[in-house]
């Protein structure tokens, strides 16, 4: 293995975005019926990935996920603030 | 053990059971201390089509001088159909199952620990009776 690979929560979101495109859901309500049990009729890798990930991200940023603004509305916000 | 070393021993074992990774593909990546990683994507079988393939994730932590692997999921894919696959995930019930009854779709029962080895085997039979290798 030559070279070394690595991942992140914002490397990880990207791979969350894939899956509400693929499967037309926010990942919020996904994981909200995926936890709960209920059977969904999506591939069952799928849903396991997508809810590794999801649970990843949280664990990595503390529970509070990713900021999804744009990097431009974020640096106006905090610009606006100064 | 480096969680690399851990990666490369899995390399390993994918050419040990007939197994390869597709061209340009990153199945191997690690978190910034090193003490968690991922082996996601696709691996394919020996003499069969990129349709035929082994949906790997592992979430790998380290524990002690080696790695854990808290959730996994092994899937089975033949020409886009699910065929079955093992699991262990902390939210379901159980944790560590599997989806193969063939009696209806997205039926869960338990199951023990699978080794990544024992699901490619149990994979490999599925694959010999069902799929079309190359060339046919």
């Amino acid at each position: 293995m030559s070279t070394r690979h690595y991942y992140n929560a914002e490397s990880l979101d990207r791979a969350l975005r894939e899956y509400e495109s693929e499967y037309g859901m926010a990942t919020a309500a996904f994981y909200e019926r995926y936890a709960s049990g209920e059977r969904l009729e999506l591939p069952e890798f799928a849903q396991h990935a997508w809810a590794s990930f999801y649970e990843d991200i949280l664990r990595m940023t503390g529970g509070s996920g990713i900021d999804r603004r744009s990097v431009t509305t974020r640096a106006h916000e905090a610009f606006a603030c100064r | 053990m480096s969680i690399w070393k851990y990666f490369a021993d899995r390399e390993r074992e994918f050419r040990e059971c007939s197994l390869h990774i597709p061209d340009d593909a990153v199945l191997f990546a690690a978190e910034e201390d090193e003490r968690r990683g991922k082996i996601f994507g696709k691996v394919l079988f020996d003499g069969y089509p990129p349709s035929v393939y082994l949906a790997v994730h592992e979430d790998v932590v380290a524990k002690g001088t080696g790695f854990t692997r808290p959730r996994y999921a092994y899937f089975l894919v033949i020409d886009d159909c699910e065929v079955g696959g093992y699991e262990r995930h902390e939210t379901h019930d159980p944790a560590v199952h599997k989806h193969c009854s063939g009696q209806k779709d997205h039926e869960a029962s338990p199951s023990r620990v699978m080794s990544f080895k024992d699901a490619v085997r149990e994979a490999w039979k599925y694959v010999s009776e069902f799929a079309a290798p190359l060339g046919e």
